[in-house]
């Protein structure tokens, strides 16, 4: 259950913050639990609500924190963004790269669903990815697109 | 992250951004954050367009579209300070200079954001003159985007000055249309960014002809008017 008395506290910590509001909801669940806990604490000890209230206030120093929480997340939302417009086109770039001669001229065009360098490289190029990013799952859902649409384009004019 | 994180504070909190390059804090961080992002971002840009050519053509096109953004910068760049300043403005070079980075620092934040669709249509289609025209239409559009961030910016870094702030409000939409002039003929003096698939790869191309010229024709041509040699 919510305490209202807490709640403020969030809130003028979330009014210095400038996050995305699910990274902004994320942080302050997990800073609303270590409040009650030390608010459990602080009545415990036999303080009154408002003094245990304000050793609350006071430990935690709310400035500080959302100046803390701000540094630490700051720019991961934009990551994520970035990330997810950039790999998938770097990777599926890549791949182009590895299947075409630098010249940008067809390469054994007719031998390419033979070649087992091409199966390797393109199995590579989708492993890859799914097992080091999976922080960014927008990111690797964009890239198994571009794999499979890479895929297609390269290999439909061979398999013609 | 802490590069991102301005460009954060660009896209969600704006008027503190612009308030802080007003009042000149953080200049040199925010510049060089600015720049780097930007520098990459139109790097991906291009080698995404210049790869319908060649890896060749994608490396230049991942080289020539930062030089085109920051060329273009530098070019314009006083021109704006000094009629400002004519008009009562209290603003430094360097504040001038990190407004305008930060609409091509929105450009490219867009045109990045664009990358993934632009290269769906190079991987799913292959008119040479329907992916060219689709680039001016995304360069077009971000490149807007971006100058009316600028435009908003000044208005609100304009505040600071004692006099004249109509007046350089009509000054910034000159500038703006000094700048896409400017933009477009860099533009097409250090082309090819795409590479006609008819043609080898070249780093640059012969002077001659225009920007605006050429992009008719491509039209032209898609409507089936007539074909571009």
């Amino acid at each position: 259950m919510l305490d209202p008395d807490l709640e403020v506290l969030l809130a003028r910590i979330r009014a210095q913050m400038e996050l995305d509001s699910e990274t902004e909801y994320e942080v302050l669940s997990e800073l609303r639990a270590h409040l009650q806990e030390a608010l459990a604490e602080a009545r415990a000890e036999g303080l009154e609500r408002p003094a245990a209230l304000a050793r609350v206030a006071a430990r935690f120093g709310l400035q500080e924190t959302a100046q803390g929480l701000q540094a630490t997340h700051a720019g991961w939302g934009t990551a994520d963004a970035v990330v997810a417009a950039g790999l998938p086109v770097l990777c599926a770039l890549l791949l182009r790269w590895l299947a075409f001669a630098p010249d940008g001229t067809a390469l054994g065009w007719p031998e390419l669903l033979n070649r087992p360098s091409f199966w390797v490289a393109a199995l590579l190029m989708l492993l890859i990815p799914l097992f080091k990013f999976g922080r960014w799952r927008y990111a690797v859902a964009g890239w198994v697109v571009f794999w499979g649409l890479t895929v297609v384009f390269v290999t439909w004019p061979a398999a013609r | 992250m802490k590069d991102l994180a301005v460009i954060e504070t660009i896209l969600r909190n704006r008027y503190h951004f612009f308030t802080e390059i007003r009042d000149g804090v953080g200049l040199r961080t925010k510049m060089r954050a600015m720049l780097i992002s930007s520098i990459i971002f139109l790097a991906l840009y291009g080698a995404v367009i210049g790869s319908s050519h060649s890896l060749w053509q994608a490396l230049s096109s991942a080289v020539k579209m930062p030089i085109l953004f920051l060329a273009t910068l530098v070019v314009c760049s006083p021109t704006l300070y000094f009629f400002n300043v004519l008009f009562g403005s209290n603003q430094s070079l360097t504040q001038n200079f990190a407004l305008i980075l930060t609409a091509i620092t929105v450009t490219s934040v867009l045109l990045l954001s664009f990358t993934p669709i632009v290269f769906f249509f190079l991987l799913t289609t292959g008119g040479y003159q329907f992916f060219k025209l689709l680039n001016v239409l995304v360069c077009s559009a971000s490149g807007w985007m971006g100058v009316l961030f600028l435009s908003q910016g000044m208005r609100i870094v304009s505040t600071a000055g004692k006099e004249g702030v109509g007046a350089r409000r009509n000054v910034v939409r000159f500038w703006i249309l000094l700048y896409a002039f400017v933009g477009s003929q860099m533009a097409w003096t250090l082309r090819p960014f795409i590479g006609a698939p008819s043609m080898k790869f070249e780093l640059f191309r012969q002077l001659g002809g225009n920007f605006y010229t050429n992009v008719f024709a491509s039209i032209g041509e898609l409507l089936g008017f007539f074909v571009v040699r």
